[in-house]
């Protein structure tokens, strides 16, 4: 999803945006009121988060500018340190659509965002891919399940299992998995791609107990099959 | 106190920041003792930073510490609670500053 981050405190805005990124979401980084709504005259996004305390306008005040401009109905959700009822109460009866208090958790954070992307239309139903077992790859939600346990995996891992569960049999090239997963500009290597079918090998643990085996054919690629 | 989950460069750059962290603080405690009318505003604005800030690079015990001298200012005990609260931070960061080699 495209996501617009207003947050006067770079130390917070780098990290919230490091998250987001590395979940596959498209981030601009605002420091003032002015410096976002001057964008959202120019570009709409998906999802909208928003600091209460910023150094010129509050984010009360820019939630209430784009709840009466010609935007629509932006998902918001407010990010702030401001964590008494009243100030939770204010915001939600201002128009927005969700509150976390400072510090953020990562994984409460990204989930939230998810959700009032779902509820906007701005993420399309998940798409499972099929005849996985026991493995659920639901590429919707960027989620890998073994046995009904989710694995933890970072945006690449997930990228690279999913590509390759997407071609279950089928020889896949290093140069490929490069160019999908990373893509062409990237100066990586394929011992990028080596070390990370090595991780998503182990933390999926994809060998003959689990009814897969994910192997390497020599100087050519990997290819994920069934176990026989 | 440091959390797995942050990246190496980014949790680097972030305690780079502590010594002018400190220094801010040290500033806004001085604005305080003299009595000047900015003191807590500015005591507050420093603290409200870490205390959003901190937890996510792992550093609970700051952000905890930072959460309190908000209180304590939006308290109006700024004086009696608030430097006090300060002072232990400052030291928690000049402690980490020292420790990861700055």
């Amino acid at each position: 999803m495209r996501i617009d981050l207003l947050e006067d405190d770079p130390d917070q805005a780098e990290m919230i945006s490091h998250w987001l990124t590395e979940e596959g979401h498209d981030v601009r980084w605002y420091r003032t009121g002015g410096d976002l709504t001057r964008a959202l005259h120019r570009d709409v996004p998906d999802v909208l988060l928003l600091d209460w305390v910023l150094p010129e306008s509050s984010g009360i005040d820019v939630l209430t500018w784009v709840r009466q401009s010609f935007l629509g109905r932006i998902p918001v959700v407010f990010i702030t340190a401001q964590d008494s009822e009243e100030h939770v109460v204010t915001a939600l009866q201002a128009g927005a659509d969700d509150y976390l208090v400072k510090p953020p958790r990562r994984r409460e954070l990204l989930a939230r965002v998810q959700a009032v992307g779902r509820r906007a239309g701005a993420i399309q139903p998940a798409e499972i891919l099929t005849g996985t077992d026991p493995y659920v790859v639901d590429v919707g939600h960027r989620m890998i399940s073994l046995r009904g346990k989710s694995v933890d995996l970072t945006s690449k891992e997930f990228d690279l299992a999913a590509y390759m569960f997407a071609n279950a049999g089928r020889l896949v090239k290093r140069g490929v998995l490069l160019e999908r997963v990373w893509g062409r500009s990237q100066t990586i290597t394929t011992r990028t791609v080596d070390a990370h079918i090595s991780r998503i090998r182990k933390k999926l643990a994809i060998d003959e107990t689990n009814g897969w085996r994910l192997i390497s054919v020599y100087q050519h690629g990997y290819r994920l099959e069934r176990a026989a | 106190m440091v959390d797995d989950m942050v990246p190496e460069p980014l949790r680097r750059r972030y305690i780079d920041t502590f010594p002018d962290k400190s220094a801010a603080l040290s500033a806004a405690l001085d604005l305080l003792a003299n009595g000047d009318a900015a003191g807590p505003r500015s005591l507050r604005d420093q603290a409200h930073k870490l205390a959003g800030s901190a937890g996510m690079y792992g550093f609970d015990d700051v952000g905890q510490l930072a959460r309190e001298i908000v209180h304590s200012v939006d308290g109006g005990t700024a004086d009696a609670v608030g430097a006090g609260l300060t002072r232990d931070l400052i030291a928690i960061l000049n402690s980490a500053s020292v420790r990861f080699g700055l």
